[in-house]
């Protein structure tokens, strides 16, 4: 019996009519870039290129009247070591980290028990959660000047209600102590994230079926041991995304720190970008301020990266 | 040769784009400002267009400037193109539109930062011009001497201000303000006046250039000088405040306090005594009619010495009309304009000819206006580092209250922060 292979044919190249074939491919190849050459020239125009000069100034000894005229002196990677090296960027970046870190612990815990509640199915949920949503909207200068006046040591809410309560014996002065201030200023971070987590995590809890609960009731599983094996197992993947995008936009975080403390007392809230300001629009030290902002993009960044790599080897 | 190796994968295309930009970006020195068409002779750059002034006047002081301008122009016909900018956003955007050829004609600036931005080749030197208008000796001496850097004049001073005692009457008792002379004194009076939820005095030492303010009068009127701070009035001033702090003379909040919080402490009798500039007289006079409030001359120690807090004109290197800016900024000198938009502004004269005015005479405006002459501002050498070092000032002074730091140690700490920033 003979049998007849169907091999695919390779383009005949060496003939005029393979050729063609091959340049209208190469062709075709060139003209689907054409299609994305708008977005990549607007990406690499408003972020690219500024991300590039960022890490390029911090190459140079750039105080303002230099950079002005232009006289800025090349300093190579010594900048960025004296930036390594300097203990005041190491306490910044500890207290970004433990600001950042902490509203995050804060927003996942709170949000994730706001958001079972609210899947709960009771009157008045929708105006609740609409009302418990209202901190997210509130435009972030607002939300920190309301925070001030709560905090505020001699006519603050905060006080009025714990010193009524008899939880604390006299008014404190949350954001002028220097054990307090950092404190003061996640909560307050904490409550505008909270709803962004809780409406998220809502969301998650909307994709696990109900008949896996059923399941487990069926083999005995307590409400708790259900939270522990099935919700938060399956959660996993949204509350790593709320991870990820709290750590992104509470790591930068500049205007509602400016306003409660301006990074103080002391240095007790000034986190990386408080002291990226402080270099570059208080010092007028461009170049230095350059180093922490690298610094500022580069732990996210690193951050993405490893998020990223881990979902794709789940996936 | 296979499709797979001619077309660009992800990778490769990332790599090499991010390759190319950065060799590009390393190939091109960073900074240097456009070449400027405006000139600084009086004698050209004449531009037909509006004049464009950048101001950072907010809330009740924008409409006292836009009706001064608004005046300028029914007098002269010609247009001014005015914009706001908060603050705390001035010097950037005013920077950044230094490197992209987009600054103003005239800038309306803080005069302390007036050395600062002649010294980055922004501001015209208006000597020539200065020298053919003649006025230069109606200036008090402070403000005219924020305009002037290494022997040339950059700007013309617009308002100022200056600090000064607010004493509540009725809260410091029987003591009454004899005492509030000297700075001794205040400490006292203020510890003996604090009394349930009101403390003696309230003065701003929030983190930044602003809350360092207080601790410099203290420190200057105990002799010191802001390029030694590990000296004897640097000792005195930060016990003194020290004092006042353990002693409740003061409020832990100061550490909190902006300048319209001390204001609110002071008219919402939390406080007896305030630091804080003539800004606040129209506001206390609405808002606090039946308060006992006393105007006093800063307190003396080895000298007697106020802040000097003022704005300065300047036109700009990138102006297209300097001679539109020049003759805009001339008319705002005139002491009859300048009396009736000053009022409006709870600001001070800068002129003396403009003092000579009745309405100067008055008892309590008299006292801001009397301390123009003895109103502290950081000469030409200090200015450019000014805010650098006024922060420190303020960081060392919250280290001490805060108790994590020694009064040794905090003023070690400033002097070297000091030191760097004059170095430059």
């Amino acid at each position: 019996m003979t049998t007849t292979e169907m091999m695919p044919r390779e383009a005949d190249t060496s003939s005029p009519r393979g050729r063609r074939r091959s340049g209208r491919r190469g062709h075709q190849g060139l003209e689907k870039y054409l299609f994305i050459l708008p977005a990549v020239v607007f990406v690499a125009a408003t972020t690219v290129y500024p991300l590039l000069y960022n890490v390029n100034l911090g190459l140079y000894r750039a105080p303002i009247q230099a950079f002005l005229r232009g006289e800025v002196e090349w300093a190579g990677f010594s900048q960025y070591g004296e930036t390594l090296t300097d203990p005041a960027i190491w306490a910044s970046l500890v207290t970004s980290l433990v600001y950042t870190v902490s509203t995050i612990v804060l927003m996942l815990v709170i949000g994730t028990a706001l958001a079972i509640l609210f899947n709960i199915r009771f009157p008045g949920n929708k105006l609740l959660r609409s009302l418990l949503f209202l901190p997210y909207v509130l435009p972030s200068v607002v939300a920190a000047n309301v925070w001030r006046w709560m905090l505020d040591g001699t006519s603050g809410l905060v006080n009025y209600v714990l010193t009524s309560l008899r939880i604390i014996p006299e008014p404190v002065f949350w954001l002028g102590s220097p054990a307090l201030a950092l404190p003061a200023v996640i909560l307050a971070t904490a409550w505008t994230m909270i709803p962004f987590a809780m409406l998220l995590i809502i969301a998650g809890l909307q994709n696990i079926s109900r008949s896996t609960y059923e399941a487990a009731e069926l083999d005995g599983a307590g409400r708790w041991t259900a939270f522990w094996s099935i919700t938060v197992p399956l959660l996993r993947p949204v509350l790593a995304v709320v991870a990820l995008l709290g750590f992104i936009y509470t790591f930068k975080t500049f205007d509602s720190i400016f306003i409660m403390t301006r990074g103080g007392p002391g240095d007790a809230t000034t986190v990386l970008p408080i002291l990226a300001y402080n270099e570059a629009f208080v010092n007028f030290d461009l170049g230095a301020g350059a180093t922490v902002n690298t610094l500022l993009l580069v732990i996210p960044m690193l951050l993405a990266i490893v998020y990223f790599r881990s979902t794709r080897k789940e996936g | 040769m296979s499709e797979k190796s001619t077309l660009l994968n992800r990778r490769t295309a990332l790599g090499g784009g991010a390759a190319l930009a950065m060799a590009g970006l390393a190939a091109c020195t960073p900074g240097g400002s456009p070449e400027r068409s405006g000139s600084g002779s009086s004698d050209g750059g004449g531009g037909d267009g509006p004049v464009s002034l950048w101001h950072y006047y907010g809330g009740a002081a924008t409409a006292p400037l836009e009706a001064l301008i608004a005046k300028y122009s029914e007098e002269t016909g010609k247009d001014v193109d005015v914009r706001f900018i908060p603050f705390g956003d001035f010097n950037r955007t005013l920077l950044q539109a230094a490197t992209g050829d987009g600054l103003p004609d005239i800038a309306l600036i803080n005069a302390f930062d007036t050395a600062l931005f002649a010294g980055s080749d922004m501001l015209e030197d208006l000597s020539e011009r200065v020298s053919e208008w003649g006025e230069q000796d109606a200036y008090f001496d402070g403000p005219w001497q924020t305009t002037q850097v290494g022997g040339a004049t950059f700007a013309l001073p617009h308002v100022a201000d200056t600090y000064a005692l607010w004493a509540n009457t009725a809260a410091l008792g029987g003591s009454g303000t004899e005492p509030l002379a000297t700075w001794e004194g205040v400490e006292d009076s203020a510890i003996s006046a604090s009394e349930g939820e009101r403390f003696g005095l309230a003065f701003c030492g929030i983190n930044g250039v602003e809350g360092a303010t207080s601790w410099l009068l203290r420190f200057l009127a105990a002799g010191g000088d802001v390029t030694e701070f590990t000296s004897a009035a640097g000792t005195a001033a930060m016990e003194s405040f020290q004092r006042l702090l353990d002693e409740r003379g003061v409020s832990e909040g100061v550490l909190t306090w902006n300048e319209d919080d001390v204001y609110t402490q002071f008219r919402s009798e939390k406080a007896a005594m305030m630091i804080n500039s003539a800004s606040y007289l129209s506001s206390l006079a609405d808002e606090a009619p039946d308060l006992e409030v006393e105007i006093l001359p800063m307190p003396a120690d080895e000298t007697a010495v106020s802040w000097l807090s003022a704005e300065n004109l300047a036109i700009t290197t990138g102006s297209k009309n300097p001679d539109g800016a020049w003759e805009l900024i001339t008319w705002m000198q005139q002491p009859d304009v300048m009396n009736e938009y000053l009022p409006d502004r709870n600001k001070l004269p800068v002129r003396t000819d403009t003092a000579e005015d009745e309405q100067w005479q008055d008892p309590v405006k008299k006292v801001f206006v009397d301390q123009l002459d003895i109103a502290w501002a950081p000469d030409e050498t200090v200015a450019p580092a000014s805010a650098e070092i006024f922060t420190a000032v303020q960081l060392a002074m919250q280290s001490v209250l805060s108790g994590s730091a020694s009064v040794d140690d905090a003023l070690a700490s400033l002097q070297e922060t000091t030191d760097e920033a004059l170095q430059g």
